[in-house]
């Protein structure tokens, strides 16, 4: 081949990357959110190691309000607020994050295929979803992880499933519009496999809805966590936990006991709304 | 020397009579550069799909034959056409849309370099560069990392000109090619498509509205109309002399607005007739029959009851 042509083209100028600043002033819901999730991990990750154990009962200090020695005050049992909060913080935040993940990829995956591929794949595909959404999702994930039984494995799992027909709409509703478009045509023509199109064509293309909401199913997925352990289900006393902790402190509250529930709640507000901040601008934006 | 010859070519919507496209055949040789014209609906695009085996799923292909050096591709059992990259391969109309926006357009060349060419990753990586060089990209290695969102129309259609080269076509189809373009780009591109066919020895199959471009470039040109192949030629003869109604009333219609006296003569035309009968001034009641494509000599072909003789109804 002869590199000479007959014309060129003044090469183009990328725009420069946006600067950290700009990006604040941009989106300062989004940094706010991601720099609340980041702390909220952070403790997460390093704070059980420096507070003592969640467990530990002191039955001679119970219901010490908030103070240097313990930033929360204590429960009941002499519990440390503080600890336990970090701890279930843990929990918490991972079972928001697995469930959010494995839920996108499965429903992503399972939408990608029923959009792609239709036909009765795509027929028995969504009305099986039509079921599922038929149920409130709390109902849903109170049934499953009734049935599944009391652990945390089993709530991720119920969860995760009633998160699921979300992200199979969304992706197969993407696939079907990108899928008529010429560049899969293109890939097609270019001899890629019906199989190499959907995944390296399709999906990647089908995959910003998907992804928007997967960070408000993070926060979705730990106040329905909570919410669940609120209710005596899934996850047990005395795992720390925010949801199991706010509803043990629930009845000190009558006594003027406003801390073993308060701080838990408030950190569930706080990462939900944290994921929501994201979530929003994310959808927001382009 | 290869050569593709499309013959009887009908296709349909699944359940309806009428014939999209009717019986319609032409033929390409390497190094060839066929022009295929005519005014919106005439069945360009379809007529490309159908090649490409890229009808969509409620049209079926009815009929025909498509050859390429003698090797049939449509399954005649199941009307269904199987082609490779290396026989056919298409630029589509609007190069954006064509390429993948998530992927880079050096990966997007390299992975049909990978597939077709058997090379390693990180040589169709460098041959990638190499060819988006070719295709007149400047800072091809720079283009070669941009996403197609940061490349202008013109740059993406000369990436897909490199994906289609890439792929070392037998036979090459440019369908509406500079339609998206900017007309600066679109000389550019046409020049671009010809110099390919020539060094590449490939055909091409130029769908175009532009007739200036099509005198310039193409070596033969199929005039299309309502599904039906009303004239085919060499480029010269069918500009300068045609010998069918249509041909002459779109060469017209550049010029001046034509009015066509028709007369009444209450015939449905696209069920039994031909296709232009109801706008043409010399129909009568036998183009309510099928004109066959009749052959005027070896390689000029017009499907007409009543085709222009006389050297002054050419002008």
């Amino acid at each position: 081949m002869s590199e000479a042509s007959l014309s060129r083209f003044v090469p183009p100028v990328f725009s420069e990357p946006p600067t950290r600043k700009s990006f604040i002033r941009r989106q300062p819901m989004m940094t706010i959110g991601i720099a609340t999730i980041v702390l909220l991990i952070g403790f997460a990750a390093i704070g059980p190691w420096f507070v003592g154990d969640p467990r530990a009962t002191f039955p001679g200090s119970s219901f010490a309000p908030p103070s240097w020695s313990h930033f929360f005050g204590t429960d009941m049992y002499g519990r440390d607020v503080f600890a336990r909060a970090v701890n279930a913080a843990r929990l918490d935040l991972w079972l928001g994050i697995v469930i959010s993940v494995v839920a996108t990829i499965i429903g992503s995956l399972i939408g990608l295929v029923a959009g792609y591929w239709g036909g009765w794949v795509d027929d028995v595909v969504m009305r099986l979803t039509d079921i599922t959404l038929a149920f409130p999702g709390f109902v849903l994930a109170i049934l499953l992880v009734t049935v599944l039984g009391g652990s945390s494995t089993s709530v991720a799992i119920g969860v995760t499933v009633s998160f699921i027909p979300y992200f199979i709409r969304l992706t197969r509703a993407e696939v079907l519009g990108q899928r008529e478009l010429e560049y899969v045509d293109g890939a097609i023509l270019a001899g890629n496999s019906k199989l190499r199109v959907a995944l390296r064509h399709v999906l990647p293309n089908s995959l910003k809805p998907s992804l928007v909401q997967a960070t408000l199913v993070a926060g979705w997925a730990i106040t329905t966590v909570g919410g669940l352990a609120f209710l005596g289900i899934g996850i047990h006393p005395p795992t720390p936990e925010w949801g199991v902790m706010v509803a043990e402190g629930s009845n000190d509250i009558l006594t003027g006991v406003w801390w073993t529930a308060l701080f838990p709640g408030a950190l569930i507000v706080i990462a939900a709304s944290a994921f929501q901040f994201i979530g929003d601008d994310l959808g927001s934006k382009r | 020397m290869s050569e593709l010859v499309v013959e009887g070519l009908t296709v349909g919507i699944r359940g309806h009579s009428v014939d999209l496209l009717r019986d319609i055949s032409f033929s390409v040789a390497s190094g060839e550069i066929l022009g295929m014209v005519g005014e919106s609906g005439s069945g360009k695009t379809m007529a490309a799909l159908a090649i490409m085996g890229l009808l969509p799923p409620e049209i079926e292909l009815r009929a025909g034959s498509v050859r390429i050096d003698n090797l049939e591709l449509v399954n005649q059992a199941t009307m269904t056409l199987q082609r490779s990259a290396h026989q056919l391969t298409m630029i589509f109309q609007q190069p954006q849309a064509a390429l993948n926006p998530t992927m880079k357009v050096g990966n997007q060349v390299s992975r049909v370099l990978q597939m077709h060419r058997g090379l390693s990753r990180a040589e169709a990586k460098q041959r990638a560069v190499q060819l988006l060089d070719r295709v007149g990209i400047a800072g091809p290695d720079r283009v070669a990392r941009a996403y197609p969102h940061q490349l202008s129309g013109g740059m993406c259609q000369r990436v897909m000109i490199a994906i289609a080269l890439a792929c070392k076509p037998q036979i090459l189809l440019a369908d509406e090619p500079t339609t998206a373009l900017d007309v600066t780009i679109q000389a550019q591109v046409f020049d671009l498509i010809a110099e390919v066919a020539r060094e590449e020895g490939c055909g091409v199959i130029l769908i175009t509205h532009d007739l200036a471009a099509v005198s310039e470039l193409c070596d033969r040109v199929a005039v299309l109309y309502g599904g039906q192949l009303m004239e085919s030629g060499s480029t010269r003869k069918v500009l300068d002399e045609p010998r069918h109604p249509y041909s002459r009333f779109l060469l017209d219609a550049g010029v001046r607005q034509v009015d066509s006296n028709t007369p009444e003569l209450g015939v449905n035309f696209a069920l039994t007739g031909c296709r232009f009968g109801h706008r043409c001034s010399r129909a009568d009641e036998i183009c309510g029959t099928f004109p066959p494509l009749s052959a005027l000599t070896a390689d000029r072909g017009v499907s007409c009851h009543h085709p222009l003789v006389r050297l002054e109804e050419f002008k």
